[in-house]
């Protein structure tokens, strides 16, 4: 059907998991030169087939080809050795390396005595940062980065030595627009030398612009593929969905005059990273918040959630002047958060559904767990907010993205507060997910509860908040309401160009 | 040249001020400086050179063992048979230098430890049972062995040359000392500019995305254990050779003493970072610290005191930079 030479194939591939199977005989062909998009909801069996692609995973049956020839990968070095590049969202960095090191790991440029040349990987790396568009010293541990240099820092990774196919898995979770471009600029010469790509993302409108090719993946079944120009966003949306979504509505809470302040932030200074930020989060509204890296969201953020102290300004919470001095105190006066970072600050990875949702329960000292009635919340929770668990003993590792977050969410609306922070409450969650967890947002508010949503997703914004306060620089350039909020505008406060 | 500049070029005077107070380099050598002078004025005998050769000696022992476990603690593991096998590998070091003479008797000595740490490192590393049990369980064995091997007895050296590379100089500093240089020459190398190294703190540091970059994890972790028996072994070559007469029960309780050297000396257990340099000059500082309070007639059980009070205090001034740039770190994460 297509004249090009497949590079990477793979045939009716089945992966089965003790009680499910995550493929069920899925086929897919990747291009020299070509872009393929990979989508489906988290748990449809995406990151399985990339596993095995890698080699980290060996399928029951199916098979494997590079060209004509049929290959296996029985570890990731073979795959690696095979010229497959993977840029994985699980961030695979060694913390306490360098830039430059973890670029060059696994793959170290040595030299004819058996050293490691540093000085050539330095200037290559420096040079492939630059090309990037980074501006990060190759010297700095990657512990001290950002998540979105750390990306950059992982896309450098694959491109540092030569491939034939890369896979990016959801690359541009945490980058901004101009970093987005820049990957897309990045990915536009790669195609045209030649590399076959497979794109993995649940962003479409970025899937429109940069693949050419797409395939929708459902419960671990390919439910539809071909030309990205035989597609639209909505008609992919309703593939990955296997229902007809409502549109992401526009129904919000009418804004009311008078409605009581929850949170107001008055002249919050911290030294070159807010600077006289004022703020009200008020009772029944969704407050968005957003900005680019660096612009001092996450600090705000911190402040509301008692993570961090302003050095000037003050607070008042429920309408008396307060100090926000630790996360316990803030969930005291009723501030109940969801942390940026679902894996690594969110959940605990060791501890059941339960555990996990009632690990943060009493701050008393001495409290007997009441297993029967954590159970039955824990039923009630999951009609509630629909999170799809065998049972309230599930590792909560075996849940999908959007699952773990309903069940932090969960974990939130346990504490019993009236005034949420949701930082990124969609980050890498699948359609369906994301539209339950607008879903249960907008009804928070409704409820009269106080809800900021800090995010990166603008049309996320765009879809809930009934006030939008655009952040750059450490200040808040622009508070949007009504019909201001909308992506362009955002986007223009963002960058400054307003 | 190129890559010092840029390196010094990336950090502002305020920034190299603090990376050089952060640097857990500047505590234990601080530290060191402030036992030398202390104990020189306590008693001027301790900077008299038969004391410092021993104490030399002392720290070499030491650092040589301390040497292969920083590897170990960089691939977050512990080697708790360290102990054990100096005390095997010394008599068969000796026993097998009685018959063939002192290349023979050190080579044997390193090779029971590379035995011993091919075991560790394969039970570890392909039946994934913690590094911990596995070397408390071996450790166990290897103390076994080392007691029946000579039925409860002891062995002495009786070779000459084995005798003279125990007790003898070469310009002036004990062979053993020069031993243990050569080890750190090697092993500094291995660390800081080949592949190798490069990998054991990759994966110390991140052993998924090790494994995903290609790197043969359990092949990596097999050798560093290796590396680290190797050492043990020729730490009790090393010890055989120096006190003559040897039995089974020698290095009890060492390996903490080994794992302390290397915590002291910046490394933290959950892995991903080795400093050599520091440990060479923690395992100084102990052996200082133990010297000077021998000088001062001070009884032994005061010395476990002291020791233990000096570790407490050391580690916690060492982790307490650390504790405060987590904290900035967390406010500086990304906006």
């Amino acid at each position: 059907m297509k004249t090009g030479k497949a590079l990477l194939s793979v045939n009716a591939i089945v992966k089965s998991f003790p009680g499910t199977i995550a493929l069920n005989g899925v086929s897919l062909e990747l291009y020299a030169g070509e872009v393929h998009a990979l989508v489906g909801e988290n748990g449809a069996g995406k990151s399985t087939l990339i596993k095995i692609m890698a080699g980290l995973y060996q399928p029951d049956s199916g098979e494997i080809k590079m060209g004509t020839k049929v290959v296996q990968f029985p570890n990731p070095a073979a795959s690696l050795g095979s010229g497959i590049r993977i840029i994985s969202q699980e961030f695979d960095l060694v913390p306490t390396l360098s830039v430059v090191e973890n670029i060059y790991l696994g793959h170290e440029l040595i030299n004819k005595f058996g050293s490691l040349s540093r000085r050539k990987m330095l200037r290559n790396a420096s040079d492939l940062l630059t090309r990037l568009g980074v501006s990060i010293s190759p010297l700095v541990p990657v512990s001290e980065l950002s998540i979105a240099d750390q990306q950059l820092v992982e896309i450098a990774k694959a491109l540092s030595s030569n491939f034939q196919v890369l896979i990016l898995d959801e690359p541009t979770a945490a980058l901004n627009v101009n970093e987005v471009q820049r990957l897309f600029q990045v990915i536009r010469n790669l195609k045209e030398r030649g590399v076959a790509l497979l794109y993995v993302s649940h962003r479409l409108p970025e899937i429109v612009e940069v693949a050419q090719y797409v395939t929708i993946f459902r419960d671990g079944e390919k439910v539809g593929q071909g030309k990205i120009d035989t597609f639209t966003e909505h008609s992919i949306s309703t593939l990955i969905a296997g229902e007809e979504l409502s549109p992401i509505s526009n129904s919000k809470v009418k804004i009311v005059k008078n409605k009581k302040s929850a949170i107001t932030l008055k002249n919050i200074s911290i030294s070159q990273q807010l600077i006289n930020v004022s703020l009200e989060m008020r009772f029944g509204e969704i407050m968005g918040l957003t900005g680019l890296s660096g612009s001092g969201r996450s600090e705000l953020c911190q402040i509301f959630v008692g993570e961090l102290q302003p050095q000037s300004g003050h607070i008042e919470v429920n309408g008396s002047v307060q100090a926000i001095r630790s996360v316990s105190h803030a969930i005291e006066l009723g501030i109940a958060a969801l942390t940026e970072d679902r894996s690594s600050e969110g959940i605990f990875p060791d501890l059941n559904v339960r555990e996990n949702l009632f690990v943060a329960e009493s701050r008393r000292f001495i409290h007997l767990l009441d297993f029967k009635k954590e159970r039955l919340i824990f039923l009630k929770l999951k009609s509630q907010i629909s999170i799809k668990a065998a049972s309230s003993e599930s590792s909560i590792t075996s849940l999908s993205g959007g699952n773990q977050q309903k069940v932090l969410i969960g974990r939130a609306l346990l504490m019993k507060g009236k005034i949420f922070v949701f930082r990124e409450p969609t980050r890498g969650v699948d359609i369906k997910a994301k539209t339950e967890i607008h879903e249960l947002i907008r009804s928070l508010a409704k409820q009269g509860n106080a809800v900021l949503i800090s995010s990166a997703d603008l049309p996320e914004l765009v879809a809930l908040s009934d006030c939008c306060a655009v952040m750059k620089d450490g200040v808040i350039r622009a508070k949007l309401t009504g019909k201001e909020i909308n992506e362009n505008l955002m986007v223009r406060w963002s960058l400054g160009v307003e | 040249m190129g890559y010092l500049v840029m390196k010094f070029k990336s950090m502002s005077d305020a920034t190299a001020r603090q990376e050089f107070l952060r640097n857990p380099t500047t505590g234990i050598s601080l530290f060191l400086i402030l036992v030398i002078f202390g104990s020189t004025s306590a008693n001027s005998t301790f900077l008299n050179i038969e004391n410092l050769r021993n104490i030399a000696v002392q720290a070499s022992l030491l650092a040589v063992l301390a040497f292969g476990m920083t590897f170990v603690i960089a691939i977050a593991g512990l080697d708790l048979s360290v102990g054990s096998t100096v005390a095997l590998s010394a008599l068969i070091s000796a026993q097998v230098s009685n018959h063939l003479g002192l290349l023979a008797g050190l080579t044997a000595g390193v090779f029971v430890g590379c035995i011993v740490g091919v075991i560790n490192g394969l039970i570890t590393s392909k039946w994934s049972v913690p590094s911990f049990i596995t070397t408390l369980g071996i450790s166990q064995i290897v103390r076994g062995g080392s007691l029946l091997e000579v039925h409860g007895g002891s062995v002495s050296v009786g070779d000459k040359g084995f005798m003279a590379y125990g007790g003898s100089m070469f310009l002036g500093v004990p062979y053993l000392v020069w031993t243990m240089i050569a080890a750190f020459s090697v092993l500094y190398y291995l660390l800081h500019f080949t592949a190798f190294g490069r990998h054991v703190i990759g994966v110390g540091g991140n052993e998924h995305a090790s494994r995903s970059a290609g790197i043969a994890t359990s092949r990596l972790v097999i050798l560093v254990y290796v590396l680290s028996g190797a050492m043990a072994g020729l730490s009790g070559s090393m010890l055989s050779a120096q006190i003559g007469t040897v039995d089974g029960s020698l290095g009890i309780g060492l390996e903490l003493n080994v794992i302390a050297v290397v915590v002291l000396g910046g490394a933290s257990l959950s892995g991903g970072f080795a400093y050599l340099g520091n440990t060479l000059i923690s395992a100084i500082l102990i052996a200082s610290i133990d010297a000077s309070l021998n000088i001062l007639n001070v009884p032994s059980y005061y010395q476990y005191l002291t020791t233990g009070v000096l570790l407490i205090i050391a580690l916690s001034l060492n982790s307490l930079p650390k504790t405060r740039k987590i904290k900035k770190m967390a406010v500086e994460s990304d906006g």
